[in-house]
């Protein structure tokens, strides 16, 4: 097992909108993205758990074209209210950093 | 960029020199901040790439088939809007006593609770402003779903964060704001004479005017109304011989 931080070549989070966050975790290679995207180590569960406001609402894309895997979840907030901490969502990511993935 | 449309599919090149197009970042652009890579919703319908395939043509230029859009059974645009929330001014602090940083939720709410008595001895009710604060070094980004919870910073930085329903709220507020917090006395041995470091003087800065969503919905539209909100114009400028 390694960290996602190192299975994967990028990392990110982005508005999609106002009122979603997606996630985008890119790979290196085939070999790598189908590994990762077949063990499901990517799975609602461990994603509900980081992003408790997520729960029931996660949505998973293995999209082979770009090696890219896709989530995307509500924002606790909708972009920029009064409460906002992140108002572009790009460092939303962080805690999936150390998600445990096949190496 | 240039697309040549066909019956079968399409295809991109960019038009600069130097730059290339390829399979990674045409299929990339239905990734980017979109919820799903594969159904896209647009006015008259949805774009569908399940089953795309994306081909490097030559060293610039991609091919795209097997995409297709499904038309919608009625026309829909997507409405956003703002308005306006209140006034906001806020207050940059840096906090570095350990025994202050240890009790830090328990200052923010002695804080928060003797600005609510500042505000209603100036006559200003309880929903008239909101005090937020944002703990930099603990968990400013992610709020209460950081999971890194433990371990203790020795430094923080606290960003006070009012906004009031009225330019005058938040005016005579926030002109509390500062020494409230900075003289704030919690316990012998904490001074209370200066809690917080700041970096500027003055301390509070008026950022204006604040809004927030207020229109985020899909409305039908029907074929006039489409025209008439968003005019097509198609002009012929000039064709090769």
């Amino acid at each position: 097992m390694t960290k996602l931080s190192e299975a994967a070549r990028f990392v990110k989070s982005n508005n999609a909108g106002a009122a979603y966050l997606t996630f985008d975790i890119g790979f290196r290679n085939s070999a790598d993205f189908e590994r990762v995207a077949e063990s499901g180590a990517l799975n609602e569960a461990v994603i509900a758990k980081l992003y408790p406001y997520a729960a029931g609402r996660v949505r998973i894309y293995h999209f082979r074209p770009a090696l890219v895997i896709k989530i995307t979840i509500p924002r606790p907030v909708p972009s920029g209210g009064m409460n906002e901490r992140d108002f572009d969502g790009v460092q939303q990511y962080a805690p999936l950093l150390d998600v445990d993935v096949p190496g | 960029m240039l697309a040549r449309i066909r019956d079968d599919g399409f295809t991109v090149e960019p038009t600069r020199d130097n730059a290339r197009c390829t399979v990674a970042t045409v299929s990339g652009m239905v990734v980017y901040e979109n919820h799903d890579p594969f159904l896209i919703a647009q006015p008259e319908g949805t774009i569908d790439t399940r089953d795309a395939v994306y081909t490097q043509i030559d060293e610039r230029m991609v091919g795209v088939t097997g995409s297709r859009f499904l038309p919608a059974d009625h026309l829909t645009v997507k409405i956003e809007g703002a308005s306006r929330a209140g006034y906001r001014a806020v207050l940059m602090a840096g906090i570095r006593d350990p025994r202050l940083i240890a009790r830090l939720d328990e200052f923010l709410d002695s804080y928060r609770a003797i600005m609510a008595r500042v505000a209603s001895s100036l006559g200003i009710s309880q929903d008239e402003y909101k005090l937020q604060f944002r703990v930099y070094g603990r968990d400013a980004v992610m709020g209460e779903y950081e999971p890194q919870r433990d371990g203790r910073p020795h430094e923080i930085g606290l960003l006070v964060d009012l906004v009031g329903k009225s330019a005058d709220v938040t005016a005579k507020l926030s002109s509390r704001l500062a020494p409230t917090g900075s003289r704030l006395g919690m316990e012998e041995g904490v001074a209370g004479g200066g809690n917080f470091a700041f970096p500027f003087s003055p301390a509070v800065v008026s950022m204006g005017p604040v809004y927030e969503w207020s229109v985020w919905h899909i409305a039908r539209l029907s074929d006039m109304e489409m025209a008439g909100l968003f005019p097509v114009t198609i002009s012929n400028i000039g064709a090769r011989p």
